[in-house]
């Protein structure tokens, strides 16, 4: 009766084991959540055309460079800083232009380097109380004002807020390479913040308990927010608003390399360029596209105006920068 | 082989797959160097442990602070979870089983979710500050989310339930005919408690409170939730380090530092608890 059983499990087994074999498979590593379920949209046809069954794991920032640096994932997704740092540490292959024909239909500015690409750009602006905060706010600078003393809000040391970081050392003498003036201010700012927000849900509860008035806050999280019958402004501040950039990587050394391109391409098409302003609210890196009836900021102006800063400079110094807000602008 | 060696074996196996040889890697990891952009190089190094040891930042706001908010913790959970045992030990049967079923029903629940609803609870419009402004307590509602205060009430919640259950236990296996005896020769029951059974209970406090101090000196989820990004704690930095600063050798240096100094001072406290304990056991023998 044992054996039987076993046999049967074995027998299984390996038929299991060679279905998987004749269906070749590619693993991509994204951010989760709502995002991996947008890219999961269009990916039907992909895997029809190729042969391939695409399987998504949550993999970003430091654990998505470590599975690639272990060649577990064929396909990463990155930030500015975590794409550097693979770059750097040469965990990604070459994009081949041959396969990824959508790249010259991409904005410049999403061009990241030859070992990746930019798919999509989020807005990082003021979000505000519109009944506490009159006039709307217009600029970065709002944030400082001594009248919300106590009521404003950012997170602690992410990519967002070395941007913000990077803008008031430029806005007073500074640049990547002269950071003294940014720090300066933003210690400014820490004094007038009671809570460094770590968590989208957080951020809401802190508005709708009208202990928050102002805060940099991503532009889809506004609408989320407006949803969640928490009515909140956005302004896109004059000094342009902060990126919020997703990149995408083709990992070295693993077998499915072409698929893997042929994938980059797919992110780039024309349809999966549609999915992130239809389902995500991002800005699609590629130009040229229809996106009549979604209310997404859109075209090369937009694209243009985002700050983004030198970030091949800033990974370098990001151990010592992050050591620096701890002690001047989150002490008190 | 003997039975015994046989039946550990697998906790032996387990734990040194694990957890030993994890922890010998991290040990190994902290003192290598980090390049520029994250990537561990091999070359030995005391540069990191100078780093820590040598800046104020890191000794005082972050070692010391770490180790502070998880003493008050503990000394909180063990006065709160001793009374909450007591009461058990001391209530019917029936009574006990579900109470115990009351200490226990947290444990259930997913940490994430236990500490998001003590945020519900102290926030400005939450339940301690309605009550507190409706009784006239009060006037304005207090600050409760967002700082130490908050912390160590969110370590206390987590840690009090461990008490209780250590406690718990050994104040069942106190016999009650002890703390008769001596009422039935004149002591009241207050210095009966104070002579007897407190003292017998020395190893179920001790247990206790070095499970709570060990749980809230590793707290990770309660200082981020509830600390809002002002107080500062050990396992925090040493996970913001690896994943923000991507230094992974200064990280496992945190994590390195913050294991021996916990591991010092549960040593000396239960020499300490143990030798205090001692003279109380040989008067109660004489």
């Amino acid at each position: 009766m044992m054996g039987k059983f076993l046999a049967a499990m074995a027998i299984s087994l390996a038929a299991t084991l060679s279905a998987q074999a004749q269906t070749r498979e590619l693993v991509v590593g994204a951010f989760g959540g709502a995002y991996t379920e947008a890219l999961k949209k269009n990916i039907a046809q992909f895997e029809k055309d190729n042969d391939v069954k695409v399987t998504f794991i949550p993999a970003s920032g430091a654990d998505g460079l470590a599975k690639a640096m272990a060649k577990e994932i064929d396909v990463v997704h990155a930030d500015m800083a975590w794409a550097y740092r693979g770059e750097a540490q040469g965990a990604f292959e070459k994009i081949d232009p041959k396969i990824v024909t959508n790249l010259d239909k991409l904005y410049p500015r999403a061009r990241f380097s030859d070992y990746g690409v930019i798919t999509n750009f989020g807005e990082y602006g003021i979000a505000y109380n519109p009944k506490e905060v009159t006039p709307a706010p217009s600029s970065w600078l709002d944030l400082w004002d001594a009248k919300y003393d106590g009521a404003v809000s950012t997170t602690g040391f992410d990519a967002a807020n070395i941007e913000l970081l990077v803008l008031m050392a430029k806005l007073n003498g500074g640049n990547e390479d002269n950071i003294d003036p940014g720090f300066k201010k933003m210690a400014e700012l820490g004094k007038h913040i009671p809570v460094f927000y770590s968590q989208h849900p957080q951020l809401l509860d802190l508005f709708r308990n009208n202990e928050i008035i102002i805060s940099r806050w991503l532009r889809g999280r506004v609408d989320w927010a407006n949803k969640q019958g928490v009515s909140l402004g956005f302004a896109v501040p004059k000094e342009g608003a902060i990126a919020l950039v997703s990149t995408v990587h083709v990992v070295k050394g693993r077998p499915n390399t072409e698929l893997a391109q042929k994938f980059v391409n797919h992110l780039l098409s024309v349809d999966g360029q549609t999915t992130y302003a239809s389902d995500l609210g991002y800005t699609p890196a590629r130009a040229g596209l229809d996106l009549k009836g979604i209310n997404v900021p859109y075209g090369e102006d937009v694209v243009g105006s985002l700050l983004i800063a030198d970030w091949k400079k800033i990974v370098p110094k990001m151990d010592a920068w992050k050591e620096r807000w701890e002690k001047e602008v989150v002490a008190r | 082989m003997k039975t015994s060696a046989v039946l550990v074996l697998p906790a032996v196996v387990i734990l040194g797959a694990f957890f030993v040889v994890p922890l010998i890697w991290v040990v190994i990891l902290s003192f290598l160097s980090s390049g520029p952009t994250g990537e561990v190089q091999q070359t030995f190094t005391l540069g990191n442990y100078a780093r820590f040891l040598t800046d104020s930042y890191y000794v005082n706001d972050l070692l010391l602070r770490t180790i502070r908010l998880a003493a008050i913790a503990t000394l909180f959970s063990v006065v709160i979870g001793y009374l909450g045992a007591f009461v058990i030990a001391r209530a019917a049967p029936t009574t006990q089983t579900w109470l115990i079923l009351l200490v226990m029903l947290p444990l259930w629940v997913n940490l994430v979710v236990r500490t998001l609803s003590l945020m519900v609870v102290l926030g400005r419009n939450g339940l301690v500050n309605q009550i507190l402004v409706g009784l006239g307590i009060s006037a304005r509602p207090l600050p409760l989310l967002y700082n130490e205060t908050a912390v160590l009430i969110g370590m206390v919640q987590v840690a009090v339930p461990f008490v209780v259950m250590s406690v718990f236990g050994v104040l069942q296996a106190i016999p009650r005919q002890l703390e008769q005896a001596a009422m039935t020769v004149g002591a009241t029951p207050l210095s009966a408690f104070r002579r007897v059974t407190l003292p017998l209970s020395v190893p179920g406090i001790l247990a206790g409170s070095v499970l709570a101090f060990g749980i809230n000196v590793e707290s990770f989820v309660v200082p981020i939730l509830l600390g809002g990004g002002r107080v500062r704690f050990m396992s925090v930095a040493a996970y913001e380090t690896a994943t923000v600063s991507n230094n992974l050798p200064f990280a496992a240096t945190i994590g390195v530092i913050l294991l021996i100094v916990t591991m010092v001072m549960l040593g000396v406290y239960q020499w300490a608890v143990r030798s205090a304990g001692r003279p109380v056991a040989a008067v109660q023998a004489a």
